[in-house]
């Protein structure tokens, strides 16, 4: 029998990475279909929102939130959360 | 070195002591329990070392523990049998995945339901798709000998894979039998310190396992190519195991096969029983018959078991494990291995032995005449023992 030969790539073959990191050079949010909105003028400023984010997501300061698209996957928690409807769900583009 | 007798199970413990594992994560189940008894007195007493012995609440949980362990370098050991190790199955995957050389001792228990206490071989052929080696003793000497070689070829560089060792449960886990346990100088030259630069590391920090996208086939690819390379290094681990410790083992095991005209292929320990049965009929009855025992299921040996069958003229493969709605299910691997040979011998399957049922010398005598009749008719059957 005749079986197609395939090389042996020692620790090039192992599914490691090896260089610390490596997730924050990669847009994290690239299959979001959603995304949240912040209106700052609805904002009371609680930090529900930012507490709540799963992914951290949500940076704060002292003007209020901003969402770091790169790493938001668009669960809409924080839409969910928002005790003002300071955070609304918009479409991505298709 | 000395001479001792010992169970099945202790002997996978003194295999597990003697090559100084780092970590023992552990949970108890019949028939394995007194194997990781044994390791939990000897941790009590301090007589292991440097090995942190660890008791946890489940077989998935044991398994993920072993891998993280694994996965910062440590060399670990663990056992299970039965329910326990299909718990773990998902783990397997991991282990072998990520290449962590963890060995673990399978203590072979037919599965529920009905519920059986007493061996069969289908919990450690279950997990045959998983990426693990996978070896099988006959007696509790070959189970100490293939723990300590599991280690060396687990870890060696070309293969990277973790490792099962399976031996019949009661059979050989609660018989006393005499081996030789070497010394623990004659493991430390067969056996070095283990030291992967593909763990984690103080200092290194590495992802193991991440998620890929088109990769995947090569990481895949990557676990064939370390199994098949896995072969090779048994060569010369079991020639390295011969020039140390004067025992010699080979990738498939052949008994009486030079002239044999019938040859029974079999797994684990009803092999001795069938080897008796085999010189009986040979004195008694003037039958060329022989055997061919499979110690090596995972990588699969196909060039040494069709080299040993090449000159047969009739096979049974005798099947302690049942795939319902296939059969027997080392038959038909044996079939194709075989189907490339310019003369075919005849093929036929017994399933025998299920849930512990006793595997006598009068059992394989019958197998055997029923091959010379399958000779007379040329047909080959598929058949039950034990019903």
């Amino acid at each position: 029998m005749r079986e197609e030969e395939l090389p042996y790539k020692g620790i090039k073959g192992i599914p490691i990475i090896k260089e610390p990191g490596s997730a924050a050079k990669v847009n994290r949010g690239s299959w979001r279909l959603v995304r949240p909105v912040h209106h700052s003028e609805k904002c009371t400023k609680c930090k529900i929102c930012y507490t709540y984010c799963p992914d951290a997501a949500i940076n704060w300061t002292p003007d209020g939130p901003t969402i770091n698209l790169t790493s938001c996957k668009g669960c809409m928690i924080c839409v969910e959360e928002c005790p003002t409807d300071a955070m609304t769900e918009e479409k991505e583009a298709t | 070195m000395k001479q001792t007798l010992v169970t099945g199970n202790e002997a996978a413990a003194w295999g597990a002591r003697l090559v100084r594992p780092n970590y023992i994560p552990t949970f108890p189940i019949t028939p394995q329990t007194e194997c990781i008894e044994t390791l939990a007195r000897w941790s009590a007493d301090g007589e292991l070392p440097g090995t942190y012995f660890d008791r946890m609440e489940s077989e998935h949980s044991v398994m993920s523990a072993a891998v993280g362990a694994a996965a910062v370098g440590a060399r670990v050991f663990t056992a299970s049998s039965s329910q326990g190790l299909l718990l773990m199955h998902e783990v397997l995957y991991i282990a072998a995945g990520m290449r962590l050389p963890i060995v673990m001792a399978t203590i072979s228990r037919g599965l529920s339901a009905p519920v059986t206490l007493w061996s069969d071989h289908n919990d450690f052929l279950d997990q045959r798709d998983s990426g693990w080696l996978m070896f099988h003793a006959e007696n509790n000497q070959e189970v100490l000998d293939m723990m300590l070689q599991a280690y060396r070829i687990a870890e060696d560089p070309r293969v990277l894979l973790p490792a099962m060792v399976n031996m019949d449960g009661y059979v050989l886990s609660f018989t006393d039998e005499p081996i030789t346990i070497p010394s623990p100088e004659m493991v430390e030259e067969f056996l070095p310190e283990y030291n992967p630069d593909h763990t984690i590391a103080k200092g290194r920090p590495v992802t193991v396992g991440p998620p890929v996208l088109d990769e995947y086939t090569i990481f895949r690819a990557q676990n064939h190519v370390a199994a098949r390379n896995a072969l090779e290094v048994m060569e010369e681990v079991m020639d390295d195991f011969d020039r140390i410790f004067d025992r010699r083992y080979h990738l498939v095991d052949e008994f009486m096969l030079d002239d044999a005209e019938l040859v029974l292929v079999t797994q684990g320990s009803m092999s001795t029983t069938a080897k008796a049965a085999i010189m009986e009929m040979r004195e008694e009855e003037g039958i060329k018959v022989g055997l061919l025992r499979l110690r090596v299921i995972r990588p699969w040996p196909a060039k040494a078991i069709a080299e040993a069958l090449k000159g047969a003229k009739a096979v049974a493969v005798i099947d302690r494990n049942l795939a319902p709605g296939r059969g027997g299910i080392m038959f038909p691997e044996i079939v194709e291995t075989l189907y490339h040979l310019d003369r075919r011998p005849l093929v036929s399957s017994f399933v025998v032995g299920l849930g512990g049922n006793p595997q006598t010398e009068h059992k394989v005598k019958e197998i055997t005449r029923k091959l010379i009749d399958d000779l007379e008719t040329g047909r080959p059957r598929v058949e039950w023992n034990d019903l």
